[in-house]
């Protein structure tokens, strides 16, 4: 059984072994709620970072999943504490080799053109998905599909090359899952970026490429009295001063990505409330384990012993963000360890000289993306205190990402993403020629528990193989964690019912505002 | 005298430079009469075109210091007159012609439009159509031919010598009692310079105008003044109706200027220089200015020599000098 | 005539090698629009298979031959990034980017010319350090930091204007205006500052250099009517060129302006689609700004006909 309590529908089933959490941190604590009451009606103004695509289908960013889950309801959503909610779908169930998923869809849901959305335009969308001619940027998490099978007009049958667990969260409650009218892809084609249709909360209203995006209220939503806001605008704000600034001076209602200054400036705001949960991923010293220095362990070991992660993190985010880490996993993340790892290298400036001794001396080179260059300036400046010789070279961001995944560096200050499916946390990463593999790591025994864990359906022996990776890489030390890889928000005290989203994105479905 | 148009009275001017005060004008004093030609005649840097333009009032206010010393035009006091008195004055009553036409004509505006100028400037009531009319009559009047043609020209169409005619003509536009002219023909070829020079004399005869011609060439102080002032180093050293100054010569500075000019000697050798160069007007000056480069020069000379009447118009400052007085 | 054909044939060489240089120099640029498009989590398949789609395997001369000749039939192709057609982005920012430019550049000229006058005609006095001391700090001061200033104070400190955004005509002329005000603000010191000191010097060469200002004088004319009806026509050639240089630049270059005040203007556009290496959007505004650089230039020398008679003769 599973918490509904804000769609008050029938629960998601899931068969077999796979229990889902109970219950979980639901969005905005009291002090945090506004005093009014939800209401019918209004506009809201969201500020992003950067340029959106509604397209389910190419959205990577929190810009795009906040753009595209407006208009695109998905199939299931995946909530921040691992739970898992339906959507356009009224249960999901996952046969109990883990090898066949059976979706059922609500009865009587339409797109906004009035299109039903049945068993037909799920097949159709989750075949776009997949399509080789032109993937999808989720094609990944699809990639066990085997066939999308229409059993009866609300009932579709996904069938799996191979067990796979993530695929609830990552596929049928990723953004890809967000169904298009078979209707509109019909006629707009490729162009549906242009003229999307949904089945979601909002409409597309009118569309200024990369400087704003209109929506209006859809008035024959599946939720009976949602969406509360008659429009939702999205407007590209790409310098975080000047987004802040508008929040502050009211001209929007909603910032994405508010940074470590606003937010200080923020806690005496009355005006302004700030949605700042820890990501899913982290930030890191990725390091080169493929060629000297960092092939050595007691290499590694001595540049994270010699990394005071919470005095970086002070220096360049003001401490507003979590250091609690020791694992690939946010500080909150449902499948981190729950303790630090006996083996995880934490600061210890002596250890870190002696290892230098050790070693007869350390000589680095650390790459650094021009954009990351105050973070770098951080580094360097720990790791030569414990008598580390080391070199900054600065790189375009792009050139940072090409150097870092075709391990052509030795030290380089990166971040993955994350997601609460703990799978997209180590799977590109720690497995042998993954392509996020920045670091060279190739532990077979990894490998194997990373597979385990894509398969294994029981939730509880799942955090146990989590734990088991997490238990592994801190005796690898194959890189030295940071701090929490944050996408806080912020938004008017009058607006209410948007939740804590780690992953930066704005959920428009329960939002109000209360002027 | 009553026919005294300008007088100049031991007028001071003193310029502030980054090397310290120069002293440009150490006590001038000229007249200029009615219907005359005056010629002021000097080496350059002597301080006859500071002359020139101190009665115009045109030296850089906030450079420039002014007086001792009067400047009188009739009976009525220039010095000390403010930027709007002098401004009724300049082009109404004296006007200026400059030295270079194709500097002192403005590229970008008509020549119809430069010549009336002056005229709307100081007959604001006058009509458009009575200002291109009097606009005409002065181009006509300094012989351009098809003046109304050349009204509508702009000063790069126009040869030097035109271009200089229409300087005379926008100076004359105003009909102004005085004249200034500073090297109206030092830029132009020696026909032109004929020609200009002609134009000025004739113009000058028929309108009774007084004209002050500021020229460094003997020659044309001998072909063209009624009264002649010689100035050196910031004073005028001797002044005398051109008739009784080649008769007379006293000063020994007028007879080398004199001895320079070409006809002055037989065939066409080098002109003969006068030995040395003028003084530095920024440091201090005793005595004669002029003794370092004279023949003539005695101990004496360390003072500065008093103003000498040979006739009653022909004065000049000199200890030693070479004309009637010596003897 | 003759002058129209030589036009025709700068604009063809200036937007050749404009397209052709920023072609190679994207090429040239690690990373591609793949992982844009894709995310930074891409897997090299998915990337590989986008390349093949996008064409961008293809030989980089056959590549810029098709951009070419479809751009010679007016289409400049979809924006790799947006999907939308690059000609129709263009047509949705320009009118954003060529408002702030004219509004500001007109701005910045009636400041200038005003102020260059007094600081020419009151040359080395008090009047002069004030108004050139003025114009340095205006060079010196960054737009960014100036817009960042005129938020801080009239957006988040008074509540007056809107910290960001663009209202377009459509919404009103009080409210257009209002988020007109402080890009502009932003820009125009140091505009009307450059201005101002290229129209300063020239005033003061001619007031030195020339004697036609001391003619008029002569006749009797005020120094205003000689700054304003002489001296400045004269000194306009420069100014001019300057003006006019300043406008391509702010066609393609208000860009930290537009970035600050998130303003959907074609230099904010033009820069992040370089940042996501969108060639098909870079190449299009890069060749529309090449072509407006051009058209400026043939219309700066139409005005130098008609303020310098002279220059008829050489032309």
């Amino acid at each position: 059984m599973l918490r509904n309590p804000k769609h008050r529908l029938a629960p998601l089933v899931v068969a077999g072994s796979l229990a889902l959490a109970a219950c979980g941190g639901g969005a905005g604590s009291a002090d945090r709620t506004p005093t009014g009451k939800a209401q019918q009606g209004g506009e809201l103004t969201v500020a992003t970072e950067i340029a959106w695509t509604t397209d389910p289908n190419d959205a990577t960013t929190f810009s795009s999943w906040t753009a595209s889950q407006a208009i695109y309801d998905r199939l299931v959503y995946a909530q921040p504490d691992g739970t898992v909610e339906p959507g356009l779908a009224e249960s999901v169930e996952m046969s109990d080799d883990g090898r066949r998923y059976t979706v059922k869809m609500r009865p009587g849901t339409t797109f906004h053109d009035g299109t039903p959305v049945d068993a037909e335009a799920v097949k159709i969308s989750l075949d776009r998905v997949r399509d080789p001619k032109a993937p999808s940027t989720s094609a990944a998490y699809f990639a066990s599909v085997d066939t999308v099978e229409v059993v009866d007009g609300r009932t579709v049958q996904i069938n799996m090359k191979s067990p796979d667990v993530a695929f609830l969260r990552l596929g049928l409650g990723g953004v890809a899952s967000g169904i298009v009218s078979p209707t509109a892809l019909e006629k707009y084609g490729d162009k549906i970026d242009q003229n999307p249709v949904g089945a979601g909360p909002f409409k597309f209203v009118r569309e200024n490429p990369g400087d704003e995006l209109e929506l209006e209220r859809f008035d024959d939503y599946y939720v009976p009295e949602r969406p509360y806001l008659d429009k939702v605008t999205l407007k590209f704000i790409p310098d975080a001063q000047a987004r802040y600034a508008s929040l502050t001076s009211g001209a929007v209602d909603v910032i994405h990505n508010i940074d470590p200054k606003s937010i200080k400036s923020a806690e005496g705001n009355d005006s302004v409330v700030v949605s700042h949960p820890s990501g899913f991923g982290n930030n890191m010293i990725s390091l080169n384990n493929t060629r000297a220095p960092f092939d050595d362990v007691r290499a590694r070991e001595a540049v994270c012993a010699a990394t005071d992660a919470d005095a970086i993190n002070q220096a360049v985010n003001l401490g507003v963000y979590g250091t609690d880490i020791s694992s690939p996993f946010g500080p909150d993340h449902p499948f981190g360890p729950a303790e630090t790892p006996a083996g995880y290298v934490s600061y210890d400036l002596d250890r870190a000289k002696e290892l230098v001794d050790e070693l007869g001396g350390l000589d680095v080179t650390l790459t650094v993306a021009s954009i990351s260059k105050s973070l770098g300036d951080a580094i360097m400046a720990q790791w030569k205190a414990a008598g580390i010789d080391v070199t900054g070279e600065a790189v375009e961001t792009t050139t940072a990402i090409e150097r870092a995944t075709s391990l052509e560096y030795e030290a380089m200050p990166y971040r993955y993403q994350g997601d609460v499916e703990p799978d997209r946390n180590v799977a590109n990463t720690f497995v042998e020629g993954a392509f996020l593999n920045t670091t060279g790591y190739a532990d077979p025994e990894v490998g194997g528990l990373i597979r385990e864990g894509r398969q294994e359906t029981d939730e509880s022996r799942r955090k146990e193989i989590y734990a088991g990776i997490s238990d592994k890489l801190a005796e690898a030390t194959p890189m030295c964690w940071l701090f929490s890889n944050d996408l806080p928000q912020a938004w008017r005290s009058h607006v209410g019912g948007i939740p804590d989203a780690p992953d930066g994105r704005t959920v428009l479905s329960d939002a109000y505002v209360t002027e | 005298m009553s026919d005294v148009v300008v007088a100049i009275e031991d007028l001071h001017v003193a310029f502030s430079t980054p090397r310290g005060e120069v002293r440009a004008l150490r006590g001038v004093s000229l007249e200029v009469r009615a219907g005359r030609m005056v010629c002021l005649i000097g080496e350059s840097g002597s301080g006859k075109s500071v002359t020139g333009r101190a009665l115009m009032g045109l030296l850089p206010a906030h450079s420039a210091r002014i007086g001792p010393g009067s400047m009188r035009l009739h009976q009525e006091e220039l010095l000390g007159k403010s930027e709007s008195a002098m401004r009724s004055i300049r082009g109404r009553r004296i006007a200026m012609i400059f030295q270079d036409p194709s500097r002192a004509l403005n590229p970008t505006r008509r020549i119809g439009d430069q010549v009336g100028e002056a005229i709307k400037i100081h007959f604001p009531d006058r009509r458009a159509s009575a200002v291109r009319a009097k606009v005409l009559e002065h181009l006509d009047s300094v012989k351009l031919p098809d003046a109304a043609r050349v009204a509508k020209k702009y000063p790069h169409e126009l040869s030097g010598g035109m271009r200089q005619r229409v300087a005379i003509a926008m100076a004359l536009s105003a009909e102004p009692e005085v004249l200034v002219a500073d090297e109206p023909t030092t830029a132009l070829d020696v026909t032109t310079q004929v020609q200009i020079l002609d134009l000025l004399r004739s113009l000058q005869r028929s309108r009774d105008m007084s004209v002050l011609l500021i020229t460094h060439d003997m020659g044309v102080a001998a072909h063209y003044a009624d009264d002649v002032a010689v100035m050196y180093a910031g004073r005028v050293v001797e002044r005398a109706p051109a008739a009784e100054l080649f008769a007379d010569v006293e000063m020994p500075y007028t007879q080398a200027l004199l001895e320079s000019l070409p006809s002055a000697r037989a065939g066409r050798g080098a002109l003969q220089t006068i030995p040395g160069g003028p003084p530095d007007l920024a440091l201090g000056i005793s005595g004669c200015a002029f003794a370092p480069r004279c023949r003539f020069v005695t101990s004496q000379c360390k003072q500065q020599p008093v103003t000498r009447e040979v006739a009653g118009d022909h004065v000049f400052e000199c200890w030693h000098p070479v004309g009637k007085e010596s003897r | 005539m003759r002058y129209l054909v030589l036009r025709a044939a700068q604009l063809v060489v200036v937007v050749f090698g404009v397209t052709v240089v920023s072609f190679v120099l994207l090429h040239l640029l690690p990373g591609d629009v793949t992982t844009t498009v894709l995310g930074e989590g891409a897997s090299p398949e998915a990337k590989a298979a986008l390349r093949a789609e996008l064409g961008l395997d293809d030989p980089l001369l056959s590549r810029y031959w098709e951009w070419l000749t479809s751009a010679m039939r007016g289409d400049l192709g979809d924006s790799l990034t947006m999907g939308y057609p690059v000609t129709e982005l263009i047509r949705l920012r320009l009118p954003v980017t060529l408002e702030l430019a004219v509004v500001t550049l007109s701005a910045s000229v009636l400041l200038a010319i005003p102020t260059a006058l007094v600081a020419a005609r009151f040359r080395n006095r008090w009047q002069d350090k004030v108004l050139s001391m003025g114009a340095y700090a205006g060079i010196a001061a960054p737009p960014f930091l100036a817009g960042i200033l005129l938020i801080y104070v009239f957006s988040v400190k008074l509540g007056w204007l809107p910290a960001t955004g663009w209202n377009p005509w459509s919404e009103g002329l009080v409210a257009h205006v209002r988020t007109l005000v402080m890009p502009v603000a932003s820009l125009l010191f140091v505009e009307a500052a450059i201005f101002m000191r290229v129209l300063r010097s020239d005033l003061v060469a001619q007031l030195s250099d020339e004697e036609y200002p001391l003619v008029a004088r002569a006749k009797g004319a005020t120094m205003r009517s000689v700054m304003i009806r002489h001296v400045l026509r004269n000194s306009l050639l420069p100014f001019v060129t300057i003006v006019g240089l300043q406008f391509g630049v702010l066609l393609g270059g208000a860009v930290i302006v537009e970035h600050l005040f998130a303003l959907p203007g074609l230099g904010e556009l033009l820069v992040s689609s370089i940042y996501q290496r969108d060639a098909t959007t870079v190449q299009g505004i890069v060749m529309f700004i090449a072509i407006a650089f051009v058209l400026i230039n043939a219309l700066v020398d139409l005005l130098y006909r008609f303020i310098d008679p002279r220059v008829k003769q050489h032309g």
